[in-house]
Formats: structure tokens, sequence, C-alpha cells
């Protein structure tokens, strides 16, 4: 909408994708949902600052962009007869502004297992824990790595890598999704520091997800020498 | 809270210390009046004015300390919060690394960090400021999101082995990003200043909106190495992943780039290209900033790279008293030498490169070789024979300062910015760097 488009930039997900209602943002296993209610959430309250219950919604459903995250003024403008409950402050003495609710990728609906998705793959990188975040200002273009990495061959993990960083274009990357394990696998991370806003406030967020699968995604060697 | 002077700071800082029955207290004083407006789609979005204060308050017994803050000053609301501080500093685990307070210090003369017309800034004229930055946007079809902060603050402390300190400082910041109707171009412009009187809303307002204007239709080239022209404000966010990380205890323990295989560390070696003179002066006329800091150490002019050598760490009161060396605080103020050439001169000067308006989203990839990542944003332009041909889609980028200063071509003249990310000041000149790794391409606008 161009609110925070002097700092934390704008969204390519533009109404107008939402509004055809068959913008594929993921491949179908990609079920991403919203929820302020979820138990043990860094995100989790009763009510927003607007006084608003907290809810929870789906945001992406089989890979189609189907909802927002909305505060009281912005409800209408996607239909809403009330608001979804987004609004936040840091504390008394900042304006409570629209802010990213949980979001958490859905466990797959098949039993799947890390291990049984190692067999799976023929070539690949299992890469465990996250650390180095970085996205472009309207979230196209984005740069992770992960804690531990592991080399997998012909279904078997053979052995360690180091220096390794995923780079990928986010629709690209949610359609490479090829399969999500079960619920006995799925945990929540999250962040204490999620930052918006200026004064820049920043925001506790959970995201949870379990173990996933993606194919083709281009992963550079970050070896250098000073 | 209005801006206190020294003795209505020495005499609340007195009657707290009064109350002290610790073995050591030491108590910060500090205050602060801001007021804002933040502007988005071309109106005001948000605007306020914030007034506060703190008193905080650290008691401790032996190595056991405990801290309170409050901002109730009557004389048994101060009362109480030190005696709060005292409760929780007997119930806490003694720190191992505990290092008694400062006694009395001398300080440089403060230098002109407080400018009265900077904290007399009103409502009225942060308007005008801001209509000005939205007359441009509208005159040129373009749509505005930007902000406007000032503020005026005072700090003071004082301790219980006599140590005392007294500052007030001004500040103005200003940030706009403008955007073409269509979304295809986006221009970026920022300044900060002690002084309102340097802070021309309307010509920085003009330059966002030529980058805007001029960005529009971006072509996509082959993502490599590229020479850059790193104008001020991309520059200071990989600069000051480097000289925020000269930490003395990190290269000790084999944590840093600065740390060696065999143990020792890289102080004295030259690491970057000869040119590169980097140090901290609270007296820079262009950069004032406080003689002291907020545990009472005096801040000095220091070398921080020398001619490309590592000339000095920091070292916390504790790792200085453990490794029997002088302590060495962060820097408040930093400054980067340059030349004389302007930015238009650069660009003269380049065969092949390409400009950087801004870099963002800054994160560290690798420590040990200071590996940063990160996309430019609002303004990236294609130059081939020292003319802007273009302007080019943006980029991610992977590259370390210290490659990146080893790779420096040229640099211009040194002017005032503002990190996008810390939002610290520093004085940074443009730099012309070959080599520039970018790694994929943006989408991005």
């Amino acid at each position: 909408m161009g609110y925070e488009a002097n700092f934390a930039g704008t969204s390519f997900l533009t109404l107008d994708k939402w509004q055809s209602g068959k913008f594929n943002f993921g491949s179908k296993n990609v079920n991403i949902v919203a929820d302020k209610t979820q138990p043990g959430s860094l995100g989790a309250v009763g009510y927003d600052d607007e006084g608003v219950e907290a809810k929870k919604w789906d945001i992406i459903k089989d890979g189609t962009l189907v909802n927002y995250q909305t505060i009281r003024d912005q409800a209408h403008i996607i239909g809403l007869k009330e608001s979804q409950g987004c609004c936040y402050a840091q504390s008394w003495q900042d304006v409570q502004f629209q802010r990213m609710p949980n979001i958490s990728l859905q466990p797959g609906k098949s039993p799947l297992s890390p291990a049984d998705m190692i067999k799976n793959v023929e070539k690949g990188i299992y890469i465990i824990g996250d650390s180095s975040f970085s996205i472009d200002q309207q979230r196209y273009n984005f740069q992770f790595s992960g804690q531990l990495y592991y080399e997998i061959k012909n279904g078997k993990i053979v052995g360690m890598l180091n220096d390794v960083a995923y780079q990928s274009n986010t629709q690209e990357f949610w359609n490479s999704c090829a399969a999500v394990c079960d619920q006995s696998d799925y945990r929540l991370g999250g962040s204490f520091f999620d930052g918006k806003g200026q004064p820049a406030q920043s925001s506790a967020v959970s995201h949870g997800s379990a173990t996933a699968h993606f194919k083709g995604v281009n992963v550079i060697n970050t070896a250098r020498k000073i | 809270m209005a801006i206190l002077s020294e003795d209505d700071c020495r005499a609340i800082l007195k009657k707290a210390l009064s109350y002290s029955k610790a073995d050591e207290c030491e108590i910060n004083f500090t205050g602060s009046d801001s007021g804002n407006i933040r502007y988005a789609r071309n109106t005001v979005s948000t605007s306020g004015v914030l007034s506060q204060s703190s008193l905080v308050i650290s008691s401790a017994f032996g190595k056991k300390l405990g801290v309170t803050t409050t901002n109730e000053y009557d004389d048994a609301s101060i009362e109480k919060a030190v005696r709060l501080s005292e409760e929780l500093a007997q119930l806490a685990p003694e720190n191992p690394e505990f290092v008694p307070f400062l006694g009395p210090q001398t300080y440089a003369p403060p230098s002109k960090t407080f400018v009265p017309e900077t904290a007399a800034i009103t409502p009225n004229q942060r308007t005008t400021m801001v209509e000005q930055s939205l007359k441009i946007a509208k005159d040129n079809k373009l749509t505005a999101a930007g902000f406007l902060q000032n503020s005026a603050r005072f700090s003071s402390m004082m301790n219980s082995h006599g140590l005392f300190a007294y500052n007030t400082s001004t500040d103005v910041n200003f940030s706009v990003t403008l955007r073409t109707d269509d979304g295809q171009g986006s221009g970026y412009s920022t300044k900060g200043f002690n002084d309102v009187s340097k802070l021309d809303t309307l010509a920085f307002t003009k330059i966002a909106a030529q980058k805007a204007a001029g960005s529009k239709g971006a072509k996509a080239i082959e993502p490599g190495k590229y020479t850059v022209i790193l104008e001020p404000a991309a520059g200071i966010v990989l600069l000051e992943q480097l000289y925020g990380s000269l930490d003395a205890r990190s290269a000790d323990e084999g944590r840093s780039f600065l740390s060696k295989p065999d143990g020792k560390t890289k102080l004295g070696e030259k690491m970057v290209d000869e040119r590169v003179n980097i140090y901290s002066d609270p007296s820079h006329p262009d950069l004032p900033t406080s003689s002291w800091t907020s545990d009472g150490s005096p801040q000095e002019k220091r070398s921080w790279i020398e001619k490309g050598v590592i000339k000095n760490f920091t070292y916390s009161r504790y790792w200085a008293q453990k490794k029997g060396v002088k302590q060495i605080p962060s820097p408040d103020s930093i400054i980067m030498d340059g030349g004389n050439a302007s930015l238009e001169e650069l660009i003269k000067g380049t065969e092949k490169g390409i400009l950087v308006t801004r870099l963002w989203y800054i994160r560290s990839v690798d420590p040990q070789t200071l590996l940063f990542t990160g996309l430019t944003r609002d303004g990236t332009f294609y130059i081939e024979n020292g003319q802007i041909k273009f302007p080019i889609k943006n980029f991610r980028f992977n590259e370390s300062p210290v490659i990146m200063l080893n790779n420096l071509d040229a640099l211009g003249k040194p002017e005032r910015t503002v990190s996008g990310e810390s939002f610290q000041s520093a004085l940074i000149p443009p730099m012309r760097i070959r080599d520039f790794t970018f790694t994929s391409l943006s989408d991005a606008v």
C-alpha cells in the first residue's frame, strides 16, 4: 500500500494478485496460516492494540494467495467486516500500526519424517537451523543460510558442508516446494526483533514449520579469503 | 522533560547518591524531547512529540550488581529506587567480569553537540519542512514516503567514587523515498545534522526525485563483479560493519576477522588499501559527539585504521583489565578520510561501472571474513565512459568490507551521512571500488 515505502518497503503481493483469486504463490503443498492464538508462540495475544480479538486465518491456501493481514483502518479494503487484529505498538510511547502476526507453513497431511524425506533426494543439501537472512524491499529476492549443512547423495547423508547460502525469488522458491514433513516434525522458530516503522519498532513473532523439500534452489558458496 | 541544566542534573544525582548504602553506586540521568512527522502516499501518516527521562541506578556489593530505572523524581521515589537496586544486587549472583566504577575523570571540553535552534524546532517548522518535500513529489507526479525527526537530549552521570559528567546534544534526521506512479522508478535521499540550518529538505528531496525519474525502465544486466561507486549513504552500511567489529576480545578469542590461526591478532597489520584512514574525533566540527561514554570513560580522538593498518581495537573495561592494557571505548563518531573529488567527478572518471544510491537489509554471512549480504535499492545506474547511461535492476551482493577496501579505486570528498541500518551518522567519502561482487538479480523497485 506504500505506507512503509521509505524504510521496510512495499510488497510484490499487490491487491490485484489477491483479487484475481488465482495468484499462484506456491505449489499445492504450500499452506500458510496467520495465527495470533497459537499457544507457545511469541505473537500470541488475547486482543491486539486496537482491542480486536486474536484470530487464525489462511493466507496461502493450497498455493494460492487468499488473504492479507489487516488492522481496523484496512479491513474494508479487502471487503472484511472486521479487523484481523494485527495492530501492535512496542510500548505505551509508540504509535500502534499493522504488524505481522505469527505466520506458519502448515505441516503436510501425509505421514512423512525428515529421514523419509532425505531417502527421496538423489542429490541435495539438508539444512538445519537458521542464520543469515536478507530480503529485498518488495520481498522478491532473498538469501538465507542455516546453522548446519549436510550433503545428501542417493538418499543418504554423506557428510557435512561449509559456507552454504541459498538465494531465490520468493514465488519461484515456494513453487519448488515438493513436500512438507508431517505434524510430528512441526516446530516453532521466531524472532524478538522483527523491525518496521519510523521511528523503528520491534515486534516478537513466531514462524512454525516442519522440514520441507525444495527442488532446484540456487545455492552459493560463501567462502572468501581476506 | 525539559533539557535540564548541569546544576539541575547534579542536584538530582547528588540527592539519589545520598541514599546509597551499597559498596559502590553509579547513577545515569538522561532525558530528551523529540518530535517527528512520518509521511507516505503523499500525505502525513503519523506525527508526534515525545518527552522522556530516566534515572538509572546501579548498586554493587562486591561483584554483585543490581540496576533499577525510574522516572519519578520526588525524594521518596528516588530512595525507593535506590533501595530496590540494592535488594536486587544482594539477590544477584557474583559477576566474574564485574569491574568497579571509574573514579573522577578529565574530559575534553564539550564540542558543539547542542544547537539551540534544533532544540527549538516547533511542530509548525516540521510541517513546513515536510510540506517542501511533498511539493517536490506532487510537482513531479511522484509519490513520497519520508520521515523527519528532531531531538534534544541531556546526559549526566555521577558515582560514589566522585565521577560526574554532563552533556547536551541535538540532532535532526531526514529521509525520503520517491516512487513513480507506475511503480517502476524509485529514488532515495537521507541526511542528518546537529544543526537544523544545514538540513534543506527541499534540496534533498529533489535529489530523490531525480533518482526516481531516472531509474524508471531499469534494464537487467548479469550479476558478477563490477566496478561500483558507493554513495556515502550506501558505503556507510558496509563500513560500519568494519569499524563496529574492532573488538579486542572477539579477536583474542578467535571469533573475529581480526583473529589469526595461531591465537594472535591482526592488530598492527595492513589489511586494506593504504589510502584508507578511519578515525574518531568527538570534537570534529562536522560530526561533534560527547567527550565521554555512558560508563564515564573519556572519548578521545583515536585512529582505527591508518594507511590501511589496523591501529586500535576497542577494549571493554573488563577485557582491558584482564589483558593489562588501557580501556578503549567504542567510538561515537567515525570519520573516513577521502579526497577532493565530487560524486560527479568520480562518475566522470569511470569507464564502466555501477552507481549505487543505497544498500539495504545488510546481514552477516561469515564473521571470519566479515562477509555481508544485502541489496541495492532506490537508484542503481550503469555508467559508461564517464556518464550515467541507463538505470539497472537491483542486485543482491555478497561482499566483505575488508575485500572492498582492498579493491579501492578512488575516494571522493567525505560528507556526513546517516546509516539506514543503524541510524548512526558518520563522515564518509563516496568510494569507487573494483570487483564488487553481485550474486543475483532482484525484481524489486
